[in-house]
């Protein structure tokens, strides 16, 4: 009985997703060139990516930008979402969506023009916010919050079209405030959404690829470097795809570290 | 709404049906290349001087050019499963070596000597692309390193392009006392660029026979000639380019026109630097500009002489369903004078063929002063006096930490010989390995 | 100031156009570019045009042969709309309101489908789709979309479905209707804006996808527009005034997607048809 839903989504994921991903992480126990014959090599790949001190610097970038994702874009969509709930100007939903819809290059360029040392915010405030090692991540990682925080909005919005209104008139006759309705009423009502959202957050941000490489490519002097950049970098610059698995394979293990929290959290009790 | 669903499903299977097909039904013999990343009017060059010429001259073939971005991955993933185009087209002889070694290459040797090839090119260009004594890709342009300057700014102050160490720094220095930034530059669009610079300093200091001598391992690349050189090029870089802050966020369309509006004075360039000066975006000023080979840094160092790179080369694939067709179209491309002339005016700094073209060929709207490059670049080939890029003759991981390493040497965290000694380590590993590019003999 | 939030207030809505200028300032950015000269976009990125150079959206879409890079686009966007909508909301409605054994351990391998980086999975996936001839084709690239966005959906959708309380769905149950009519009648009109919302979601990304059709489409006539604008960029220098342009009408369809779906069927129904 339970075939026909859940049927056709397996049956495409397991010959499209599954196999191909089974490939990916097999590969990693191989050394591999990419236009050779692939060669057992056990988990030398992975004793190699694991100890180099690029790989750790790549690791704590990916959990810089994990931290800053799970909070502010996050704190912002929600925003958005109830205010836009309580005053019913639906019209700003598509603006704030809007940039999620543009290109990552496209994106990338505007704001290297609006970083510009010489031309834009750069010399106002007279530094180099993508030039500068220490500056340039949460440059970039700005760049995407804005570019994100609509998506969000957008899905937490939709959440609460579905929470029931007379709970919100019961909680005015009790003379709640403001913050006590979100976070009494509105809060819980979308946890699931939310929760899922933030584990999403962190299986993303440890792949995020594109940001980096449309803006500096890892740099300025490596303080860029995420472990996708490192990944892309090991696979067809150095012809070492069996490393660049191995990376692969890690970048998924973080992921699944979120799942994990999720289903732990789950088992604690929160409704989720 | 169940019918709407049925009917929006219907119809979707029948256009994804007929998608497929069409993507599928082909007639002719089709001869398709893989282009890496070019602008549409570049584009528009090739197929006018190139490809209409070709199919009217051979009425059963078409050639199609499809353009893709991120040539490198998509190409590899089509091959190794057997596909991808007919021509193979990568960044330069460490890349097609790799797929000459694969196996996924066509043996060109007999094509090369049937259109006369080997006699037209000197032998260098032919020896880059030989796995195993057979010759498996061609290359199509020819590049160097060298300076771009603003001509009408240096005959105004009486500046005369660098021939020694001397007249670099003190060109440097003049420029810097009036305001003007002495060179140009950024890695915002490409980190790679850095390894410009170092091709520069590491050839122009030692000298090329001292360079050949690294790469074919007979000297150590911790020889004091090359720690001397990058400790220069560090010093240098820190006092003439653009402070790193500003360099890191520079592209093309930063750095050019401020040598064009006389906020600085040079670019230290390679050939490929030539297809921006056409274009007046670029270049919005009426000065004019020039070109000149890197000065000599040091006393015996003969001068001038230049950095050869290979930019791009052709090959066949193995598995294309028409070889000998897609052969013939790589050896005439590289053996018709009157279409690589065109091309020196269409699409300058990419398509440089070190062939003799006769004067009448070419067409007046060649940039002169880009035409005196690619002569004097031939020239200097020819005659055996150039000095080797780093991104094509290092290996993949010599070449990846010589950009990304000078990084910590201008941040002053490892000294210049630190980045040698791991600069050594890489590269004997490489050689060890036999993944690094071939050098051709030097002449004597 | 309690007050004027919770009633959606003066303050509540400054806040709301505070919002909307952030979003909206560098898309006015994107906008001047794309009307700008080449020269002049090197030479004033910030500023105003000097001359609106409207030509370039007709440049943009004349060389990048945008007509049918839309309608590619198109195709693969409905064709992975449609095959999400099929498949992913019953499997997302049975993971969030019908308990079966190894419901759990799906909604786990379904977290761990979408952890995979992109650029790995492409080799493999490529190798087979090649021996079964769906390389090249539009047909085999929305298979590919609907499995890979499918686990994304399912487990969106699932949440959504999860907000709705239980009692609803049990009370419709003793009242005689089988599973199948309770999801349409009681459970679906009430997470319509979330599934709406999903499928704007999977277009976009369909819409949006630019590494997968690169790879597996080889013929300029089946590209999509990602592709197309890709192709405005050369090795040493792009063409940037029309890659804005293309750009932006790139965007356009599924902006006017979204705002017509908003509109419709999201906006504006908080609290319609439940009650408590």
């Amino acid at each position: 009985m339970l075939l026909p839903f859940i049927g056709p989504a397996l049956l495409l994921n397991i010959a499209i997703v599954l196999v191909p991903s089974v490939a990916t992480v097999v590969l990693a126990f191989f050394e591999w060139s990419g236009l050779d014959v692939p060669r057992f090599v056990g988990i030398k790949n992975f004793v190699t990516v694991l100890t180099e001190s690029l790989f750790l610097r790549a690791v704590a970038h990916n959990i810089v930008w994990t931290a800053i994702f799970l909070t502010v874009p996050i704190a912002m969509g929600l925003l958005g979402a109830e205010l836009l709930r309580r005053t019913k100007r639906e019209l700003f939903q598509p603006i704030y969506f809007f940039p999620v819809i543009l290109p990552v290059v496209v994106i990338g360029l505007i704001w290297r023009y609006i970083y510009h040392p010489t031309r834009g915010l750069g010399k106002i405030l007279g530094v180099s916010l993508l030039g500068q090692p220490s500056t340039a991540l949460f440059a970039i990682a700005f760049a995407n919050i804005w570019a994100w925080w609509g998506f969000l909005c957008a899905v937490f919005y939709s959440a609460t079209q579905g929470i029931p209104h007379d709970l919100y008139e019961a909680a005015t006759l009790d003379g709640a405030t403001g913050w006590q309705e979100f976070r009494y009423i509105t809060l819980p009502q979308i946890l699931p959404t939310l929760t899922f959202m933030e584990v999403m957050t962190i299986i993303w941000s440890f792949q995020v690829f594109d940001w980096i490489w449309v803006t500096t490519q890892g740099g300025p002097a490596g303080a860029t470097e995420l472990l996708a950049t490192l990944l892309y970098k090991r696979a067809f610059y150095a012809y070492k795809m069996g490393e660049a698995s191995a990376i692969g394979v890690c970048i998924s293990l973080f992921g699944l570290a979120g799942v994990g929290l999720y289903y732990y959290l789950a088992r604690r009790g929160a409704e989720i | 709404m169940k019918r709407w669903f049925l009917l929006l499903a219907m119809v979707w299977v029948l256009l994804g049906w007929s998608a497929l097909s069409v993507a599928v039904s082909q007639e002719k013999i089709t001869i398709t290349w893989w282009y890496e990343q070019v602008t549409p009017e570049n584009l528009e060059a090739m197929e006018n001087n190139i490809v209409k010429p070709f199919e009217a001259m051979n009425p059963n073939v078409d050639v199609e050019i499809v353009v893709k971005m991120n040539l490198l991955e998509v190409l590899r993933t089509a091959v190794v499963a057997g596909e991808g185009p007919d021509i193979i087209m990568t960044m330069g002889p460490a890349e097609a070596n790799r797929y000459a070694k694969g196996g996924f290459l066509l043996p060109l040797d007999n094509f090369v000597a049937e259109a006369g090839l080997d006699k037209e090119l000197p032998a260098l260009a032919l020896d880059v692309g030989r796995v195993e004594g057979k010759i498996y890709s061609l290359p199509k342009t020819f590049e160097s390193m060298g300076i771009i300057y603003n001509k009408s700014l240096f005959d105004e102050f009486g500046w005369k392009p660098p021939t020694n160490r001397d007249e670099w720094v003190a060109l440097c220095e003049a420029a810097k006392a009036k305001g003007i930034l002495p060179v140009a530059g950024g890695n915002v669009a490409w980190r790679p660029t850095n390894e410009h610079y170092v091709t520069a300093y590491i050839n122009h200091y030692p000298g090329p026979e001292v360079v050949y001598e690294a790469l074919t391992g007979q000297r150590s690349w911790e020889d004091p000639l090359f720690v001397e050189a990058i400790d220069m090029f560090k010093n240098d870089f820190l006092a003439y380019w653009p402070e790193f802050g500003l360099y890191s966020t520079l592209d093309a369309p930063d750095f050019v026109p401020m040598v064009a509006t006389r906020k600085a004075a040079m670019l230290v360039v390679g050939s490929w630097a030539f297809q921006w000066l056409v274009d007046p975006a670029y270049w919005p000023s009426e000065d004019k500009w020039g070109w000149a080979p890197f000065p000599s840094l040091r006393e015996g160092v003969e001068y001038p002489f230049v950095d050869i790179g290979i930019g791009t080369t052709l090959s066949v694939n193995k598995n294309s369903k028409h070889p000998e067709e897609t052969a013939r179209f790589l050896v005439w491309m590289l053996s018709n004078k009157e279409m690589i002339a065109k091309m020196l005016r269409d699409f300058p700094g990419e398509w440089i063929v070190p062939i003799d073209i006769p004067a009448e060929l070419v067409p007046p709207e060649v940039d002169p002063v880009f035409f005196e490059h690619v002569d004097t670049q031939n020239d200097l080939m020819r005659r055996g006096v150039y000095g080797y890029t780093t991104w094509t003759f290092l290996g993949p991981e010599a070449w990846q930490w010589c950009y990304e390493g000078i990084e910590e040497v201008w941040f002053g965290k490892i000294s210049a010989q630190e980045y040698m000694k791991k600069w050594n380590e890489i590269f004997q590993k490489e050689l060890q390995a036999g993944v690094v590019p071939p050098v051709p003999a030097r002449k004597k | 100031m309690t007050r004027s939030f919770r009633s959606g207030g003066l303050f509540s809505q400054v806040v709301l156009l505070i919002l909307a200028l952030y979003s909206f300032f560098p898309l006015y950015i994107a906008l001047s570019a794309s009307l700008k000269s080449r020269a002049d976009l090197f030479a004033n990125p910030l500023g105003l045009p000097k001359e609106l150079y409207f030509t370039n959206y007709v440049q943009a879409f004349e060389v990048g042969n945008l007509k049918q890079a839309f309608f590619n686009s198109g195709l693969l966007a409905a064709g992975a709309v449609l095959g999400v909508l099929l498949t992913a909301i019953p499997a997302a409605y049975a993971l969030a309101k019908i308990p079966f054994k190894g419901s759990s351990f799906l909604v786990g391998y379904y977290f761990f489908c979408t952890t995979i980086p992109a650029q790995l999975f492409i080799i493999p996936l490529y190798l087979a789709f090649s021996r079964f001839g769906l390389t090249n084709s539009l047909f085999g690239l929305v298979l590919v979309y609907i499995a890979i966005f499918s686990p994304f959906a399912i487990l969106l959708m699932r949440s959504y479905f999860m907000n709705i309380p239980n009692e609803l769905l049990e009370a419709a149950l003793i009242d005689g209707a089988s599973m199948l009519q309770a999801f349409w009648r009681i459970v679906f009109p009430v997470a319509r804006p979330g599934v709406i919302t999903t499928v704007v979601i999977v277009a976009m990304w369909s819409w949006n996808n630019f590494l997968l059709p690169l790879t597996f489409l080889n013929q300029e006539r089946v590209m999509p527009v990602t592709v197309r604008l890709g192709m405005l960029m050369g090795k040493w220098s792009a063409a940037w005034e029309l890659i804005m342009a293309s750009a932006i009408l790139g965007a356009l369809p599924v902006a006017l997607l979204f705002a017509f779906l908003h509109r419709r069927f999201i906006a504006g129904l908080a609290g319609t048809g439940l009650k408590g």
